[in-house]
């Protein structure tokens, strides 16, 4: 039988009137999760956290005796479970899913060896460094296992090997450090989405263009209300690149959740501007910023109902 | 029992959603929140300024006019743009009103019961999700608070008790709720239209109490929530596993409370793990990705506070692990498809 959604039940209840039993029995039968579903949850949960808990035990166990463990089984116990995870994830029959999921383990060790190694031999160096060498060693792994969760990790690691340099060794102006920060992020959701052999999720792809459209717009309005020097003119340049672009594909691919985004960034952005322009002179001009809020917000929602129509009438 | 008339009509519109696209709600709800954020961030500003120079009673008025033009506009049906708008209106209706009432001096009691009237009569009227949603967390605040302000001398003495009590109760209505989907369907058509906003409204509210008092140190009061939370889950699974036999059933419970034992003294866990079960059977990603969460950061939370030396805690961990794993085996090899 074809499984329901429950928004397709309410549809029908609310254009019709049916006895409680009728509905509990098409729930129960269509809608809800049936025995077998059930079966490989739990084995999935008791499983995960059986495996997470007895993990976590074994690293609480080298927590507590870390003082006392000899420098070389401290490394060697790392390396031999970076080396067995990815053996296991080469040799062993099991679902490319399982060995892709070992190998971003061993690729997260990689980074929990170089921690170790930086506290035996007292190297002194900074956090930047220390995220710098992680990302540059996984790459090539990430690369070739080529899954979005390790995608995921590796973007994380890059913007914050990225901030702690801006951090620790540039010492840069806030403007010039999202202008990196957004140019970065913006090329490799470029990369990643339009490189055929990386299969790029919805979730990631969300996630990464919430992201950039989120950095270029709190760039812009960081670059507004700073002394103007060439970063924020750059932040300007950036963000309405992105903006422009980010619009383009949208209506390319008909994604309405992307122009949602750059309406509540353009918001934002014209919101910013009247602030600087104002200079805060007066409190009704936070009441007259709710309300351009409110409008915005109602435009944004008429472009889209628009664009809806204009796809789905073309089909 | 299904009739052939409910049967027919889901043929209907099964076929309807194969011939059409289905239409992300992602960037409707992005739309709405995110907007009325913006606006309501800019109005509590305003509203933090006026309050400091003390026109509250000019911030009242506003708030009384804007609240009664969104119950207009949201007694209708609405395109989403209007929707959208109505309830940034309706956001800041709440804080003009907040910031206006705040230094009237009103005795507390009838100002929780003027604030329940109002989210009362707004639940009745709004059609507008959102809004009723906003409603339900407003007013089952504001219940607590009432009976707060009327009971204070009694429960200024066991506020803890309290505040456990009202976890046991949110929780025992989020069961309930989620439980009696049909009634809801097919009580009348204000209860259909109000189920999802009531589920998130109570689940939002059960949500932020818990982490409000996960994140205060472990007291020995909490074995109301406990023992509520370890009732529910039992009855949860009872009535999951009607197809087994009673033996089985018996054992899949006795194992299920074993592996949820520690969570007596830290019943976080066990709400985290009720809304995650619930979610799943509902097949709601939303509240299920809200108890997986939870579920997370309430056992990492647990398992830090815990006072005892890092060898204590390795011993705790990995047999808890080996029951899980034990409990693991079990599952797989004894019971078949007819959960």
């Amino acid at each position: 039988m074809e499984k329901l959604k429950d928004r397709v039940l309410f549809k029908i209840c609310s254009e019709n009137s049916f006895s409680k039993n009728e509905i509990q029995g098409v729930l129960k039968n269509q809608v809800y999760q049936q025995p077998k579903d059930w079966k490989v949850f739990l084995e999935y949960l008791f499983l995960s956290l059986g495996v997470g808990f007895t993990t976590a035990g074994v690293v609480f166990f080298f927590a507590f005796n870390w003082d006392i463990i000899p420098d070389f089984v401290k490394l060697g116990t790392i390396q031999l479970l970076i080396i067995s995870s990815i053996t296991a994830a080469y040799f062993l029959k099991i679902k490319p899913n399982f060995k892709k999921i070992l190998l971003t383990a061993s690729c997260v060790l990689v980074g929990v060896l170089f921690a170790v190694f930086g506290q035996i031999y007292q190297t002194g160096a900074n956090a930047y460094d220390f995220f710098l060498g992680w990302t540059i060693f996984i790459s090539l792994w990430v690369i070739v296992v080529n899954f979005n969760p390790l995608w995921c990790i590796y973007l994380v690691l890059i913007n914050t090997t990225l901030f702690l340099y801006t951090e620790q060794v540039a010492n840069w102006e806030i403007a010039t450090c999202f202008n990196w920060l957004t140019t970065c992020n913006f090329l490799a959701l470029i990369a990643l989405h339009f490189t055929p052999k990386i299969n790029l999720s919805n979730w990631l792809f969300n996630i990464l263009t919430t992201y950039v459209i989120g950095l270029s717009s709190i760039g812009v309005i960081g670059a507004i209300f700073e002394n103007w020097h060439i970063a924020c003119s750059i932040s300007l340049i950036i963000y309405f690149s992105i903006l422009f672009s980010s619009i383009w594909h949208a209506i390319k691919t008909q994604n309405k959740l992307i122009i949602a985004l750059t309406g509540l960034s353009l918001i934002c952005f014209i919101s910013a501007l009247i602030l600087k322009i104002t200079d805060f002179f007066d409190i009704g001009i936070f009441i007259l910023l709710s309300f351009i809020a409110v409008i915005g917000t109602a435009i944004t929602i008429q472009v889209i109902q628009k664009l809806d129509k204009q796809w789905n009438h073309g089909k | 029992m299904e009739s052939n008339q409910l049967n027919n009509q889901i043929h209907l519109e099964l076929e309807k959603n194969r011939e059409s696209k289905h239409q992300s709600t992602l960037f409707s709800k992005v739309i709405t929140i995110g907007g009325s954020l913006i606006a309501s961030l800019f109005f509590i500003i305003f509203a933090a300024l006026c309050f400091i120079s003390g026109s509250n009673p000019a911030l009242l008025t506003m708030g009384i006019i804007i609240s009664i033009t969104s119950l207009m506009i949201s007694s209708k049906p609405q395109s989403l743009g209007v929707a959208t708008v109505n309830v940034c209106l309706f956001c800041i209706a709440v804080i003009c009103i907040g910031f206006g009432m705040k230094n009237l001096k009103i005795n507390e009691t009838y100002l929780s019961l003027i604030i329940i009237a109002i989210n009362f009569i707004s639940f009745l009227i709004s059609k507008n999700h959102f809004i009723k949603y906003i409603n339900v967390i407003l007013g089952i605040g504001s219940l607590f608070s009432l009976i707060f302000f009327l009971f204070e001398d009694v429960i200024k003495v066991y506020e803890e008790q309290y505040i456990y009590s009202i976890i046991s109760i949110l929780s025992i209505a989020y069961y309930l709720t989620s439980m009696n989907q049909a009634w809801f369907y097919a009580k009348s058509k204000l209860s259909l239209n109000s189920y999802q906003s009531v589920i998130y409204g109570i689940l939002t509210s059960l949500i932020l109490t818990c982490y409000y008092t996960s994140f205060e140190s472990v007291t020995n009061t909490n074995w109301i929530t406990s023992s509520t939370v370890l009732l529910l889950i039992s009855h949860f699974i009872w009535k999951q596993t009607e197809n087994l036999l009673i033996k089985d059933r018996l054992l899949l419970l006795f194992l299920c409370l074993c592996c949820l034992g520690c969570t007596f003294i830290f019943p976080a866990i066990g709400i985290a793990l009720l809304i995650l079960i619930i979610g799943f059977k509902h097949k709601n990603t939303t509240i299920f990705s809200i108890g997986l969460t939870s579920l997370i950061v309430m056992i990492s939370k647990f398992y830090y506070d815990l006072n005892f030396t890092l060898l204590v805690k390795s011993a705790l961990l990995m047999s808890s692990g080996i029951l899980f794993l034990i409990t693991y085996y079990i599952f797989k090899n004894k019971y078949n498809e007819n959960l």
